[in-house]
């Protein structure tokens, strides 16, 4: 299963087709399941070229994106690329649209779309024989996919507006959270999910929602870049064992890169085992000529630099026989 | 004293007629020429008239005829030495992306234009830096240059420079969010139905 995207910053290539080509795993038959959490950028780049190579994959996504107005903005966005250079929104694009080549080609019995508008409960994968494993959504919740429509509704561009990138809609509650099982490992994904003040959104509908398998987790992948929203006390006390690993992917970008200081003090104080995939996130700029560092020095009230290394952490369980994974980490990925 | 040169439309690519004024002209306009932020844009007459039987004889005629005849073009052809130039030497240009937008602030992703290989570098700017009639576009995915390098000035002077330019991009029109309906449309039922 490969869950969202991205790219390696030298490379140009989605980092989940490099890692899984240099384990020899074969991708056109061994990846059974695609997902895409949601559709912001840092989380979709390279996707249409994973499920594209990803033959006997199924795909799955946010049934918050099955309404009339997020496919208002995927058309809206054939005429935003060219203009804003914002191609994220079209790897979502192609990927319908192989979906539709498959179709025809008669390789797929679905009718159209994903084979997966995920929700919660909703079960997206479930393998046979010893050792069995099945991934279900977590989320979704059905509130969530009840406001999605209106939130979309307010992206959609108007007569006269500026032809513009699509801004990032918050608070990201639509963001498909997996639960992973096997017999003798759970590992919780938490995507971007976010604690909204709703019960019935975000965290806290998984928290308290019925239809979830009543399981605790042995690792978490932390959601939303370990912010402080991302983060609910329940998530800890409910759905994972104590002091379990937790897994760190940081955003750099923005006014505000995350995990900021106070969100690493935090999670330790929920783990002693937390990691992050590249840290610290951002470096010093590169030097320039004199002028130009001046130039910066006098204007810039903050000036950093996107970290070049990308790094990844390895987490392996025995499908069958409980006991402890083994964790490790390659490049910028270390332990905080 | 004005020097008018007509050329033909053959090596004016299209244009009427350009002009070639000499350096007193640029602080006084006569009768035919006109203003235009400090550069005096000529409407030049062609000799060929659309009858092709020469200039025009009447005033309504030449009224006609300046209406449908192209504005000279902007190009100023100075006689060599007349002026010193203003010269602007780029060292470093970014192309940004506006990710936030505060009170006095913005915070913006960049992108190395002379060196793609580079990193995302991140950085705040004051929002004084962008130019008042750029401000309005000053939204999160506005797309902008900065540059910065040196600039000579006329009297010979040199000056660091720094020039943030918000990029200005087409407006949604009525037919175009009508295409975009049509195809939600079409992609809804296509992929949304299951």
């Amino acid at each position: 299963m490969v869950v969202d995207s991205c790219l390696n910053n030298t490379r140009a290539q989605p980092i989940a087709l490099e890692y899984l080509n240099s384990l020899g795993v074969d991708i056109a038959t061994q990846v059974r399941l695609v997902v895409l959490t949601h559709w912001h950028d840092d989380h979709i780049r390279g996707s249409a070229k994973v499920f594209s190579e990803a033959l006997s994959a199924r795909f799955a996504c946010s049934a918050a994106l099955r309404n009339r107005e997020f496919f208002s903005i995927l058309a809206a966005s054939e005429q935003v690329r060219p203009v804003a250079r914002d191609g994220s929104i079209s790897e979502f694009e192609s990927i319908l649209e192989e979906l539709h080549r498959r179709n025809k080609r008669g390789v797929r019995r679905s009718q159209g779309g994903p084979d997966f508008w995920a929700q919660d409960g909703l079960p997206l994968f479930q393998s046979i024989g010893t050792g069995s494993a099945t991934v279900t959504a977590l989320s979704p919740s059905s509130q969530t996919m009840t406001d999605a429509a209106a939130r979309f509704g307010k992206l959609i561009p108007k007569v006269s507006s500026q032809i513009k990138r699509f801004p990032r809609s918050t608070p990201n509650d639509q963001s498909v959270a997996l639960l992973v099982q096997s017999p003798a490992c759970s590992i919780l994904l938490g995507a971007d999910l976010e604690t909204v003040g709703d019960p019935q959104r975000g965290w806290q509908a998984i928290v308290d929602s019925p239809s979830r398998p009543q399981v605790m987790c042995d690792a978490i992948k932390v959601a939303h870049h370990g912010s402080e929203n991302g983060d609910h006390d329940d998530i800890w006390s409910t759905l994972m064992h104590p002091d379990p690993p937790a897994f760190v992917t940081p955003y750099a970008s923005g006014k505000k890169p995350l995990p900021s200081e106070d969100d690493i003090q935090r999670l330790k104080s929920r783990t002693r085992q937390l990691y992050c995939t590249t840290w610290p996130p951002t470096r010093r700029p590169p030097r320039r000529n004199s002028s130009v560092q001046r130039t910066l020095r006098e204007m810039a009230l903050s000036h950093r630099s996107v970290s070049k290394r990308v790094g990844q952490i390895r987490l392996r369980a025995s499908m069958t026989q409980q006991g402890i994974p083994t964790i490790q980490t390659f490049e910028g990925a270390r332990q905080l | 004293m004005t020097t008018q040169t007509l050329i033909p439309d053959s090596e004016t690519h299209g244009m009427a007629a350009t002009a070639v004024l000499d350096e007193s002209s640029a602080a006084s306009s006569d009768g035919t020429g006109q203003r235009s932020g400090g550069i005096i844009r000529e409407r030049i007459l062609s000799p060929q008239t659309e009858s092709g039987t020469g200039w025009p004889q009447t005033e309504v005629q030449a009224t006609n005829r300046v209406q449908r005849l192209q504005l000279a073009s902007p190009l100023i052809r100075l006689a060599a030495g007349s002026l010193p130039k203003e010269r602007i030497r780029v060292l470093q240009q970014w192309e940004g992306v506006v990710t936030d937008v505060g009170e006095d602030s913005f915070w913006a992703d960049l992108q190395d234009l002379g060196d793609s290989s580079l990193p995302i570098e991140i950085v705040e700017l004051p929002i004084e830096e962008v130019p008042e009639d750029d401000r309005d576009l000053l939204v999160e995915g506005g797309i902008f240059y900065w540059s910065i390098g040196y600039e000579t000035s006329v009297g010979g002077q040199l000056r660091r420079m720094s020039e943030i330019r918000l990029r200005r991009t087409p407006r949604w029109t009525k037919r175009a969010i009508q295409r975009v309906r049509q195809r939600a449309e079409e992609l809804f039922e296509l992929h949304g139905q299951q």
